[in-house]
C-alpha cells in the first residue's frame, strides 16, 4: 500500500518535516523507491517503513542517538528488519529516539529532541519517548508504519501523543535479535501505524519464532496458544480501579465514556476490576530496568566498535572512563542507579524484592483473565475478563522545556509518565494504544492476556 | 633480634627446599584448589564459532563471531555439547547434578572481557558435591587413603587473551578474542588438602581424568587447565594464589606462602592475615595483588535471556551409559590377576601424558588387552602373564619409539592375533628371548624402511629359518663342550679360574655364560652353559 | 457499588508443577467486580479517585528528609559504572540517587504475597516450568548445531577488528598497560 503522492512531493514533505520535527537520524538516499512491485491487500510489498535507531541495520548506521555509537554500522540486520526486507518493504530511514531507549519524553538525544507534529513546531511539544521519531514519522504520514521498541511504554506513549496506533505485542513474539538491549526481560519490538490493517499485516509478518533469540516464544508454545483459542462471547472488558487516576487530560473522560458507551451498545460486558499490584509497578520497573541497563551497557568501551576517546582508555584508575563519559546524562544516571541496585547489599533488598513483586503482579493478572497463560501454566479464570481498557497517559504532551525542568527537579517526575504502561511491560501482556479521536493526543490501551494478541487486534479492528 | 631473623630465614629456606615440605601440625594448613578447565567442544559456549585446538598458532581474532565481539544486538545461545561434557565430568566425580541450573553475569571491565561481564553460574551451578579419592597404592601420597571433596562444578565463559607490549610512547595491551567464550568448567574443591603430595597427586589425577573423558587436553602449559590455590593457616583469613602456570609453581607457591604465613604468625604480626587477600606468584615469591578494599564487586545478576538448564533424569542415566571405565578402576583391574601389572606399567596403559606421538594410552591399552586375550587362548592353562607385559609394554613400545613408528601403523602388520602368535613362539621356547628381540626389531625396521607401506604380515617360520634363529633344544653335547672349552681357554689367568671354582668370585660364572651365549648367538640357553661350565670346572657350589 | 461486589472465586491452577513447586494462582488481592449495568454506574466508578501516584510513591518528599548515600559510595558506583570521577558532581549524584532511592525503596514496606512460595526466578517472561531436556533431545540438539555465517561464526569470514577505531595487526588495542595503572 504505497503512499499516494508523487515522488517529488514526498521528498519535499520529508525534507520539510525532518527539519521541523527532527524525526530521523539517517535517511535512505533513495527515500521513496520507484518500484514496479505493487503491493496487494495481503502483502506488505511496496510499503514504506521507518526503523527506530536502536534496531540494527546493515544499510544504515545504528546510533541509539548516542555519541557512543555515533558512526556504528552493524554488519548484520536485526531479524525484524530482515523479515520486512524479505516482504518487500522499503525502509525510509532510522528514527530518532531517547538515547539507548531511556526516557519517556523523546528529548534525550544527541540529535536533539523530536518535536510533536500534532502541534505547531514553534510550540515545541514533546513527542513522548523513547520511540519518538517512530511516532512522528507515522503521524506525519511519511511512512505506512514504523518499528519501535517498548520497554516500559516506549511505543505506546509516543503513539498516544502522536494520535496514532502503537502496539506492543506479547513479549517473545517478535524476535529481539538485533535489537540493542536496554532491559532484556522487558524489551519488546513494537509497531506504530495509522491503520489497523497495516499494523496487523506487519505483526503477522514479524510474529515468528527466531532461534537466534533465546527468549523467542517457541513454536510449541505458539501452537499451544492457538489451540487455547475459543470463541468468547460476549467479550468481557475490564476497567481497572487502580488506573482511575486523580488527574486526567481535559476532555479525556468525555472521550473515554463515549467509547465505553459504544462498547456497551455493541453488546460487550464491562466490569470493574482491581489489581492492587499495579500500584507498585513503577518502583519495580525502576529497580529492575536500570540494573539490567547497567549490565547491558557494560560492553560499550570503544575497544571493538563505536566511539573511542582518542587519547586515553583509563582515567583516575577507572578503565574505559574517558570513552564512557560520552554517554548522555540520563543514561549515566540510570547506569549509576542500576549498579547501586546490583551491589551486594542492595541486591537482596531491592532487586530480588522487586522480582518477587513482579511475580505477584503476573499472578494477579492471571487471576483476572479468562485466557490461559502458557508461560505460567495458569488455566485461566472461567469468570475472568478478555481485555482491559487502560488510559495510556495521564497528561497531554507538555513543552520540552517544562518536561526538562520537571525532570531536573526529580527524576521521579518523568518516571510517573509510565504509570499506565509499565504494568503491561512487567507482565509481557499485549497492549495496543489507540487514539480516542483523530489528531488528538489522548489514547487508550487495549490489553489482553499474555499470548492473546489476536483478541487485542480483533477488538481494535472492530471498533475502528 | 638479628639472630632470630636469621634463624627463621634459614628455617624457611630449609623448608622450601625440602621435598616433603614439613607442614607443622601446630600451623594447620587448610588448602583448597580452584581449577578452570577448558572444554574441547567443537564450538564455543554461547555461539557456534570455532573452539580452536590450534590456539597457539591461530591468527588473532580469527575465530570470533559477532557475539564474541559483543556487537550490539547479539544474543547468547547455549552450546549443548558443553552440557554433555559437564555431565560426564560430574558423573566421573560422583557429583550431584542439579536438574535446574542457570547462568549469571559477573561484571567487571577488562580489555579481554568484551561484554563487560562474564557468563558464569554463581547462584545455581551445574553440579554440587563429589570427590576424588587419592590412595597410597596408586597416587604416591603418604596416607593410605585421602578423600578430596568437591564443592561445586560450574560452566562459564573463558576470556580473551591480553598481551602486554611496550611502544616508545606507551604500554599497550593487544587483545585477542579467539579464546573469548570458550567453555570452561570451574571446579572448586573443599579445603581438604593437608599436604603438598596430595596437591600434586590430585592435579595429576584430575588432569588424566579430563583427558580420559575426552573433554579437555588438561594441559597446564597451554592454559587449557588453570589452577588457583586457596589456603589459610589456623583459621586466619583465606589467601588466594594466582598466576601459577605449571605444577612446580603451584607446589612452590604453596610452600612459600605457607612459610610466609607461619613466620608472620609466629612473630605475632598477623594484622595482614585478618582479611582475605589475593596474591600472585612471581616465580620466587608471592606478592599481593588485591585486598578486600580493592576487591571488585562483581554484582552477580541472573542473565535475563538465557533459559534455565532443565535436565530430565534420563540425561544422567543416558550419559552414564556413554562413560568409559574410569582410570583408577582400569588400573586396579590391570594390577590384579590375570594381568598383574606393576603400578608403573599400569600407568603407562592408563595415564594420558599427551607427550607421545607414537601412541595414545587407550590404543595401547586395547592392543595390550586384545593381544593378551589372544595369547591366553593360544597358550591355554599354562599362560604366562609376564610375557605379553614385557614384550608389549617394554620391547614393542621401545622399538616403536626408537624407530618412530606410530602404533596405529605397526598394528597393521602386527595385529593382536599375529603378535599373540609371536608370543607363543617365545612361550614354547621355539626361539630364545634374545632371538625374539632381534626378530621383532627386524620386522619393524623393515616396515619402517618401506615407509610403513609394505603391509604384508610377517611369516615367522620363514624368518626364523632365514636367520637361523631356532633355539637349540637338543643341544649337541659336543658343540656345547667345545664352546665351553673355547671360552675357558680364553682365560689363561689362573687367579680368575681359581676364584671362580672356590666360589670366591661367583659372578665370574655369569661372565663365562655370557661369553658362551654370545658365541652361540643366543641359540643355547643360559642354564645349559651354566651346567656345562660347572661340570667342566668341577664347581661344587 | 463496592459493597455489592462479588468476590471472584479463588481459582487454583490445576496440576502443580512436577517438581512440586509453589503454585496456586494467587489472585492475592485481584478481584473482578459485578458487571456494570449502565453508563451511570461507570461514570460514578470513574469519578472516584482511588489513589494518588504522587502520594503513594512519595515523589515530592522534602529534600531534608532524604538519606543520600555517602560520597565514598558514589565514587565506588562511578568506578563500577566505568564513569570518570573528574567532572562528576558528586553532591548532585548523591542527591539524585537519594530521590531515586526514596522512590524505589517504597518496595521495602510492601509484603510479598505468598512469600514462601514466591520464587524470584519466576519473574522472567519465559515458561516457568521449562520443558526438560532429555537424553535424546540433548544428543539430537548437539548434532543439529552448526555454524551460521550470518552470525559471523565461520572462522575468518569477517574482519573482527574492522569496526574498531584502533587496532594493530589484527589485535584490539587497549592503551596504558592494564596492570600498571589499575588501582
Amino acid at each position: 500500500m504505497p503512499l499516494k503522492r508523487s515522488l517529488k512531493e514526498s521528498i519535499e514533505r520529508l525534507s520539510s518535516f525532518q527539519s521541523k520535527y527532527n524525526i530521523f537520524t539517517s535517511i535512505n538516499p533513495s527515500p521513496y523507491s520507484i518500484t514496479n512491485k505493487k503491493g496487494t491487500k495481503e502483502t506488505l510489498t511496496g510499503c514504506v517503513a521507518s526503523i527506530k535507531d536502536n534496531i540494527v541495520t546493515k544499510d544504515f548506521p545504528t546510533t541509539c542517538a548516542s555519541h557512543i555509537l555515533e558512526n556504528f554500522k552493524s554488519p548484520f540486520d536485526a531479524t525484524v528488519v530482515k523479515l520486512l526486507k524479505q516482504a518487500g518493504v522499503h525502509i525510509l530511514g532510522k528514527t530518532n529516539l531517547d538515547e539507548f531507549g531511556m526516557g519517556s519524553g523523546g528529548v534525550h538525544s544527541i540529535r536533539g529532541p523530536v518535536i510533536n507534529p500534532l502541534y505547531p513546531h514553534e510550540d515545541k511539544k514533546i513527542m513522548g519517548g523513547s520511540s519518538s521519531g517512530a511516532a512522528a514519522s507515522v503521524a506525519c504520514d511519511l511512512v505506512d508504519f514504523a518499528l519501535g521498541t517498548d520497554t516500559g511504554g516506549s511505543v505506546r506513549l509516543p503513539a498516544c501523543y502522536g494520535s496514532v496506533l502503537g502496539f506492543k505485542p506479547s513479549y517473545g513474539r517478535l524476535s529481539r535479535f538485533g535489537v540493542i538491549a536496554y532491559s532484556q526481560s522487558l524489551d519488546t519490538v513494537g509497531i506504530l501505524s495509522k491503520k489497523i490493517n497495516v499494523l496487523r499485516k506487519v505483526f503477522h509478518t514479524l510474529d515468528k519464532y527466531d532461534m537466534k533469540d533465546p527468549t523467542s516464544l517457541s513454536v510449541e508454545l505458539r501452537e499451544l496458544i492457538e489451540g487455547n483459542k475459543k470463541v468468547r462471547r460476549p467479550l468481557k472488558v475490564g476497567i481497572v480501579k487502580e488506573f482511575s487516576h486523580e488527574s486526567m487530560p481535559i476532555g479525556f473522560h468525555r472521550l473515554y465514556l463515549s467509547l465505553l458507551e459504544k462498547l456497551i451498545n455493541l453488546g460487550l460486558e464491562i466490569y470493574p476490576v482491581s489489581i492492587p499490584s499495579v500500584k507498585n509497578c513503577l518502583p519495580i520497573y525502576y529497580t529492575l530496568s536500570p540494573a539490567e541497563a547497567a549490565s547491558n551497557l557494560s560492553r560499550y568501551d570503544g575497544i571493538r566498535y563505536g566511539y573511542r576517546d582518542s587519547e586515553l582508555d583509563i582515567k583516575d584508575g577507572i578503565l574505559f572512563a574517558p570513552t564512557r563519559s560520552k554517554f548522555g546524562t540520563e543514561v549515566k544516571n540510570r547506569i549509576i542507579l542500576g549498579n547501586y541496585n546490583l551491589c551486594s547489599d542492595a541486591f537482596k533488598n531491592n532487586f530480588i524484592k522487586a522480582e518477587k513483586l513482579r511475580v505477584n503482579l503476573i499472578d494477579e493478572f492471571d487471576g483476572i483473565f479468562r485466557f490461559p497463560n502458557v508461560l505460567t501454566n495458569s488455566k485461566g479464570n472461567p469468570d475472568g475478563l478478555d481485555i482491559l481498557i487502560v488510559p495510556t497517559s495521564s497528561k497531554l504532551p507538555g513543552s520540552i522545556r517544562d518536561f526538562e525542568e520537571e525532570e531536573a527537579k526529580s527524576p521521579a517526575n518523568s518516571y510517573i509518565n509510565d504509570v499506565f504502561t509499565v504494568p503491561m511491560s512487567l507482565a509481557g501482556l499485549p497492549s495496543l494504544s489507540m487514539p480516542l479521536k483523530e489528531k488528538t493526543p489522548i489514547g487508550l490501551q487495549v490489553v489482553g492476556q499474555y499470548g492473546d494478541d489476536s483478541t487485542v487486534l480483533d477488538f481494535v479492528e472492530s471498533i475502528s | 633480634m638479628l639472630q632470630l631473623a636469621r634463624f627463621y630465614s634459614l628455617a624457611r629456606t630449609k623448608a622450601i627446599h625440602s621435598h616433603g615440605a614439613p607442614f607443622r601440625p601446630e600451623y594447620a594448613l587448610k588448602c583448597g584448589l580452584e581449577i578452570h578447565t577448558q572444554l574441547n567442544t567443537k564450538n564455543k559456549l554461547f555461539s557456534q564459532s570455532t573452539n580452536s585446538a590450534t590456539s597457539l598458532v591461530d591468527a588473532p581474532n580469527h575465530h570470533t563471531s559477532y557475539y564474541d565481539i559483543a556487537l550490539p544486538g547479539t544474543q547468547p545461545v547455549l552450546n549443548l555439547e558443553a552440557i554433555l561434557f559437564a555431565m560426564k565430568l560430574s558423573l566421573a566425580l560422583g557429583s550431584q547434578v542439579n536438574s535446574i541450573s542457570q547462568f549469571d553475569r559477573k561484571h567487571y571491565f577488562y580489555g579481554d572481557q568484551p561484554q563487560g561481564y562474564q557468563l558464569t553460574q554463581h547462584y545455581r551451578p551445574f553440579a554440587r558435591g563429589g570427590k576424588i579419592n587419592l590412595s597410597k597404592e596408586l597416587d604416591d601420597i603418604d596416607e593410605s587413603a585421602k578423600e578430596i571433596g568437591i564443592l561445586q562444578l560450574q560452566i562459564e565463559q573463558d576470556t580473551g587473551k591480553s598481551h602486554y607490549t611496550e611502544t616508545d610512547k606507551d604500554v599497550i595491551t593487544l587483545v585477542d578474542l579467539n579464546r573469548s567464550n570458550v567453555p570452561l568448567i570451574e571446579l572448586v574443591t573443599k579445603p581438604d588438602f593437608s599436604d603438598i603430595k596430595q596437591v600434586r597427586a590430585f592435579i595429576k589425577k584430575y588432569q588424566n581424568l579430563v583427558r580420559h573423558l575426552h573433554i579437555s587436553s588438561g594441559d597446564l602449559e597451554t592454559g587449557a587447565m588453570r589452577v588457583d590455590v586457596n589456603l589459610s593457616i589456623n583459621e586466619y583469613a583465606r589467601v588466594e594464589l594466582k598466576n601459577l602456570p605449571n605444577t612446580s609453581s603451584i607446589i612452590n607457591a604453596i610452600k612459600y606462602e605457607y612459610q610466609r604465613q607461619v613466620e608472620l604468625i609466629s612473630v605475632g604480626d598477623t594484622s595482614s592475615l585478618m582479611e582475605p587477600e589475593t596474591r600472585g606468584w612471581t616465580g620466587s615469591s608471592t606478592v599481593k595483588l588485591r585486598s578486600k578494599e580493592t576487591t571488585i564487586d562483581y554484582r552477580y545478576m541472573p542473565d535475563p535471556e538465557l533459559p534455565y538448564i532443565n535436565l530430565a533424569q534420563d540425561v544422567i542415566s543416558g550419559v552414564r551409559g556413554l562413560m568409559p571405565q574410569l582410570p583408577d578402576d582400569i588400573m586396579r583391574m590391570l594390577m590384579k590377576k590375570p594381568y598383574q601389572l606393576s603400578l608403573k606399567d599400569a600407568k603407562i596403559l592408563t595415564y594420558n601424558s599427551n607427550q607421545n606421538d607414537m601412541y595414545n594410552h587407550e590404543a595401547l591399552r586395547s592392543y595390550y588387552l586384545d593381544t593378551f586375550r589372544e595369547f591366553s587362548k593360544l597358550a591355554g592353562e599354562r599362560s604366562n602373564a609376564k610375557l605379553p607385559t614385557n614384550w608389549i609394554i617394554h620391547e614393542f613400545l621401545g622399538d616403536l619409539n626408537k624407530l618412530q613408528i606410530p602404533l596405529a601403523r605397526a598394528k597393521e602388520i602386527l595385529p593382536p592375533p599375529v603378535f599373540a602368535q609371536f608370543l607363543k613362539l617365545l612361550h614354547e621356547e621355539v626361539i630364545s628371548a634374545t632371538s625374539g628381540k632381534m626378530l621383532l626389531f627386524h620386522i619393524l625396521e623393515n616396515f619402517k624402511q618401506s615407509n610403513c607401506q609394505d603391509l604384508s604380515i610377517p611369516d615367522f617360520s620363514k624368518l626364523i629359518e632365514k636367520f637361523e634363529l631356532h633355539a637349540i633344544n637338543q643341544v649337541d653335547p659336543q658343540e656345547l663342550m667345545d664352546l665351553c672349552n673355547d671360552v675357558i681357554a680364553q682365560h689363561t689367568d689362573d687367579t680368575f679360574i681359581r676364584n671362580l671354582v672356590t666360589g670366591k668370585k661367583k659372578s665370574s660364572l655369569k661372565f663365562l655364560i655370557g661369553q658362551g651365549m654370545r658365541r652361540s648367538q643366543g641359540r643355547i640357553k643360559a642354564n645349559e652353559f651354566e651346567k656345562k661350565f660347572k661340570e667342566i670346572l668341577n664347581i661344587q657350589w | 457499588m463496592y459493597k455489592t461486589w462479588r468476590l471472584c472465586r479463588t481459582h487454583t491452577v490445576g496440576g502443580l508443577c512436577h517438581d512440586g513447586s509453589h503454585r496456586f494462582v494467587s489472585t492475592g488481592g485481584a478481584k473482578i467486580g459485578k458487571k456494570f449495568e449502565n453508563m451511570n454506574q461507570i461514570r460514578d466508578y470513574l469519578s472516584r479517585p482511588v489513589w494518588s501516584v504522587h502520594e503513594y510513591l512519595g515523589i515530592n518528599t522534602k529534600e531534608e528528609k532524604l538519606e543520600p548515600p555517602s560520597a565514598e559510595a558514589v565514587k565506588k558506583l562511578l568506578r563500577l559504572s566505568g564513569l570518570p570521577l573528574e567532572g562528576a558532581d558528586i553532591k548532585e549524584i548523591q542527591m539524585r540517587l537519594a530521590k531515586q532511592l526514596s522512590f524505589i525503596n517504597k518496595l521495602h514496606n510492601i509484603p510479598v504475597e505468598g512469600e514462601k512460595h514466591t520464587k524470584e526466578y519466576d519473574a522472567r517472561l519465559v515458561q516457568r516450568n521449562t520443558k526438560q531436556l532429555n537424553y535424546t533431545k540433548l544428543l539430537e540438539g548437539i548434532s543439529h548445531q552448526k555454524q551460521d555465517a550470518e552470525l559471523g561464526e565461520v572462522s575468518g569470514s569477517w574482519k573482527a577488528t574492522g569496526l574498531a577505531a584502533e587496532s594493530k595487526n589484527a589485535y584490539f588495542v587497549v592503551k596504558e598497560g592494564l596492570l600498571k595503572n589499575r588501582k
